[in-house]
């Protein structure tokens, strides 16, 4: 070898650190070896993004209150798209995108619903997939955090505190907005009206429709729905009798949403901690319409 | 012996007085109800179904009563020492031959009801045995029978035609005045997802869904049988065993020790519902019972304990009843498994539970005994004397029969 060989290597590896990574939430440019974005403190370990690549990536905002499912239905829907030989599957990309399942799954399994999500956006799951069809000739990525419920509501009224957040109502090209549909039929009216914030936030930071309507496609998703046999039976009717004031918010403001029931578990008991205090358990695992809106959505994603 | 004459009795004063306030608060109701049920069985063929009480206001065609009891597969009724006793030795070995076909039989023994360790745990011992692997106390079940298929829409269509629904004695009293709630999507009584009075065609033998525990207890008093207990239903699907060195082998699965999803209606055959009773036979237990895994969760007897749940001290708000062997939209292998115990309300009407019958062996004729036995008691005419005999013994007979069916069912 020459000795001066090595020096035009050393030059590649210069240059390439000097290209930024591009956060694909924030699209904010960050150093080759951060973790994090230093922006939203996302991480930028799933797929090392090449600048122009970020666009490609569609994003789906999860959003819901605290303890209404966001995980459990994140991981049980990865968990189901990621093994059957179907029209559409899921394809984790990267190790990182599968700690959701890892922890959510087996717990499970084991009749216990996972720990609350830490409100620390470095502690949220964020899992990065490809999206294979057999309609589409290529995959493509999607980007679906699963941000604390905490979060989400801290983020109403302190937008900065928490830029993921803020980033993703903006750039979302999609979203999935959950509501307990068993606090619904007990009459619980904030339980609607936090979801009513919520929805009003996506409406006014994400792309506008030339009607002024948001034009990212909604899933509008009863969780729970084991509670409440009247949410499966006639998801939409349930949402406008039970929640009219987002029903109303929804067809004002939302150009394509669709309301749908999702259970996962077939029923719920308490645990005596050792200690003092009680969790809630589940009796059994029986998922029932978790793929419907995930597929609602995918069809009506504008392809980048 | 505690069979069903032992605590059947006739309704007492305040038993009575309580259903004719009930009968007067939901008379209305259930006239139209029979009214419906008359037009939905007429031109049925009167043995296929009965009217409530149609026992004993035929009491002279003892032969007839016997085939429609046969036809609606109420052997068990039949076998009841106090009826098998004083029937003709034919009807006697068709209800034994109809028992071996439709039963199995569960030979006494210890089946332990407890939970799987799990397998982080096994490290901690040295030798692996059954008794590691699961937490629980080896709990002793007399000999027993156990249905070798779940209910099925057309056996219950039968419970439903015959009137079921419109006979108290069937029902435990303190369900009476919810009994007239028990409708299907019309508004007649039946399983919850049922409409006029039928189920869906093509699923006869598909197990019956959209009935709660009381309905499925009602519907065995019917038959003459029991809701398996907890420790019935694990002893026919793990069948256990004690090895001549002590151990003890308990499969987890009816068919050995691993999950298999070709051998059992569970979520991940992807089947999305139920299937024919008889689907799956490759997942049958070593006695020939299909189906204790997948397709249905199946009601038990008992209370819900926690003792085959995966969590130690689980309670619940309000008193529920103990489901086994997962169905057909259950996830998880772990949970449709010989141990694994949920729980649902008592009232539920899911359509993913069903249920299947047992009944003690010692609650039968006694099988070993055979037919010749029951010539040679004398409490039994041959059968040349049953030809001869008038209506009047005939009508003994059935009225017994018509008691056992109508009133003896508080046991």
């Amino acid at each position: 070898m020459r000795p001066g060989g090595i020096t035009p290597l050393q030059s590649l590896r210069l240059a390439e650190y000097l290209l930024p990574v591009r956060c694909v939430i924030c699209e904010a440019e960050n150093v080759r070896d951060a973790e994090r974005c230093q922006h939203c403190r996302a991480p930028l370990t799933f797929g090392q993004w090449r600048a122009e690549s970020v666009e490609m990536v569609h994003r789906v905002g999860l959003l819901g209150a605290p303890g209404v499912g966001k995980t459990v239905y994140l991981a049980m829907l990865l968990d189901i798209l990621g093994q059957q030989e179907a029209e559409l599957q899921l394809l984790a990309r990267g190790a990182f995108s599968l700690n959701l399942q890892a922890e959510v799954i087996p717990a499970l399994a084991r009749c216990e619903f996972p720990d609350r999500t830490p409100k620390l956006p470095e502690l949220w799951n964020w899992v990065h997939c490809q999206v294979r069809r057999r309609r589409d000739r290529r995959p493509w990525d999607l980007v679906i955090p699963d941000p604390a419920g905490e979060a989400l509501v801290d983020s109403l009224e302190h937008p900065l505190n928490y830029p993921a957040l803020t980033n993703l109502f903006r750039r979302a090209d999609a979203a999935m907005l959950l509501i307990d549909a068993g606090q619904l039929s007990s009459g619980c009216r904030a339980e609607e009206l936090l979801a009513v914030k919520l929805l009003s936030q996506l409406a006014e930071l994400a792309p506008a429709h030339r009607s002024g309507k948001c034009r990212i496609p909604t899933a509008i998703i009863l969780t729970k729905a084991d509670q409440c046999e009247a949410a499966q039976v006639s998801p939409a009717g349930f949402l406008r009798t039970h929640a009219p004031t987002l029903w109303y918010h929804a067809e004002r403001r939302l150009l394509r949403y669709a309301v749908f029931a999702v259970q996962i578990v077939g029923g719920c008991a308490l645990r005596q901690l050792p200690h003092n205090g009680r969790v809630v358990v589940p009796l059994r695992v029986e998922p029932h319409g978790v793929l419907e809106p995930f597929t609602w959505l995918i069809d009506h994603l504008g392809r980048k | 012996m505690k069979g069903i004459f032992g605590a059947g009795k006739l309704l007492s004063l305040g038993q009575a007085a309580r259903w004719i306030a009930t009968l007067a608060e939901h008379l209305p109701r259930w006239c139209q109800r029979g009214e419906d049920r008359r037009k939905a069985t007429a031109g049925c063929d009167p043995n296929e179904v009965g009217a409530p009480g149609e026992e004993a206001h035929s009491p002279t065609n003892l032969d007839g009563l016997v085939r429609r009891l046969l036809k609606q597969e109420r052997y068990a009724l039949l076998l009841r020492p106090q009826i098998a006793a004083r029937l003709q030795p034919e009807h006697v070995r068709q209800a034994l031959e109809q028992l071996r076909q439709k039963m199995s039989l569960i030979p006494e023994g210890e089946v332990i009801l407890g939970r799987t360790r799990e397998p982080s745990a096994w490290q901690d011992f040295t030798e692996l045995d059954e008794s590691y692997l699961v937490v629980g106390q080896p709990v002793f079940v007399p000999r027993c029978y156990i249905d070798r298929y779940a209910v099925t829409n057309r056996q219950y269509q039968q419970f439903v035609a015959a009137g079921g629904y419109e006979e108290p004695s069937l029902w435990d009293e303190a369900i009476w005045p919810a009994v007239c709630q028990f409708t299907d999507q019309t508004g007649r009584p039946g399983p919850r997802f049922w409409r006029h009075g039928t189920f869906e065609a093509g699923k006869e033998h598909h197990p019956v869904v959209g009935v709660n525990w009381y309905e499925a207890r009602a519907y065995a008093r019917w038959v003459g049988k029991r809701l398996p207990t907890d420790a019935q239903w694990a002893k026919a699907a793990c069948w256990p065993m004690r090895l001549p060195d002590g151990t003890r082998v308990q499969r987890r699965w009816p068919w050995g020790e691993t999950s298999e999803n070709t051998r059992a209606n569970t979520w991940h055959a992807r089947r999305g519902g139920t299937m024919p009773v008889d689907a799956f036979p490759e997942g049958q237990t070593v006695g020939g019972v299909f189906q204790m895994v997948g397709n249905v969760w199946e009601w038990t007897e008992d209370d819900f304990t926690g003792v085959g749940f995966p969590q130690p001290s689980v309670l619940t708000e309000v008193p529920m009843k103990s489901i086994r062997g997962g169905a057909f939209d259950t996830y998880f292998p772990s949970q449709a498994d010989c141990y694994f115990q949920s729980a649902e309300l008592p009232l539920a009407r899911k359509p993913n539970i069903g249920f299947r019958l047992a009944v003690f062996a010692e609650e039968l004729w006694a099988e070993d005994q055979g037919t010749e036995d029951l010539a040679t008691r004398g409490s039994l005419p041959s059968t040349e004397g049953s030809v001869r005999a008038g209506s009047a013994d005939n009508s003994a007979i059935s009225r017994t029969i018509s008691r056992t069916i109508t009133i003896a069912s508080g046991e």
